[in-house]
């Protein structure tokens, strides 16, 4: 994860929050409760220096629309699925390609733009965005950074294996 | 003007038009493969930069430093190459996996 990103709470968040609901893990719960709006990845790990896994955290908590990045190209998801283990059910392309979207800013911060505009341009169908995704991997390999490469490509991997997932259920 | 002169300065701007290129280029590949090779490349476009200038002065030199000189800038000329050649290599290497 691109340590200077700054995350503050989406609404759902702040509901999460204040309504205490029930079905976020405690790890998670924590997470959500240091964002602040101000802090960077960075500062939120000093802050929690005895939390183990608080960019894994952050990760899940962006990715499922409870925390949103300080950056012009974030998609806010709005579905009602908690955490990514949960695949919903109907495998909705332009979700996904949002997830994706976020998953670049979350990895490369400001140096995501080029992968932004490639998945915008992508065809809604599973096949071409795994077919980007496998490009941006190897442009980001060449040109920015080829452990940030993987770190990327795992995270698009995770995302696209709910529309595998959701066509298997249905 | 001589035509040994006219090279030299003809040879010497085509290496800061490549030096001004890789600099530019390396502006837009802030890292990876191409970035880290880039720095490499460039160390060596402002040493043949400066070997380039300095060629219409190089005949002040004795005749065996005026050797070694031109040996180093062609010791370093084949160290270019063999980075491009590896660079190149590696990109086709990643483009097709």
């Amino acid at each position: 994860m691109n340590p200077s990103i700054v995350f503050s709470k989406t609404s759902r968040g702040q509901d999460v929050i204040t309504k205490r609901a029930r079905g976020l893990d405690h790890s998670l719960r924590l997470a959500l409760i240091l964002v602040d709006g101000h802090s960077s990845v960075n500062q939120l790990k000093l802050k929690a220096m005895t939390m183990s896994n608080l960019e894994k955290n952050l990760e899940v908590l962006a990715l499922n629309g409870l925390i949103q990045a300080k950056n012009d190209s974030w998609q806010t998801i709005k579905d009602n699925s908690h955490t990514s283990q949960i695949p919903s059910s109907t495998p909705d392309i332009s979700k996904i390609k949002a997830r994706l979207i976020d998953a670049a800013i979350l990895v490369l911060g400001d140096e995501a733009d080029r992968v932004i505009n490639l998945l915008r341009e992508t065809l809604d169908s599973p096949q071409a965005l795994r077919e980007t995704v496998s490009r941006c991997k190897k442009i980001i390999q060449l040109t920015v950074d080829e452990h940030r490469a993987t770190e990327l490509n795992e995270l698009c991997q995770n995302i696209l294996l709910k529309i595998d997932l959701s066509k298997q259920q249905l | 003007m001589s035509t040994l002169i006219i090279i030299s300065i003809i040879s010497a701007l085509t290496m800061l038009y490549a030096l001004w290129s890789v600099i530019s280029l390396r502006k837009n590949v802030p890292g990876g493969l191409i970035g880290n090779k880039l720095n490499g490349l460039m160390a060596l476009v402002v040493l043949f930069s400066i070997s380039y200038i300095m060629v219409p002065f190089l005949g002040q030199l004795s005749q065996e430093t005026l050797t070694i000189t031109m040996n180093i800038i062609l010791l370093f000329g084949a160290v270019y190459v063999v980075a491009t050649i590896s660079l190149i290599k590696r990109i086709i290497q990643t483009l097709t996996d």
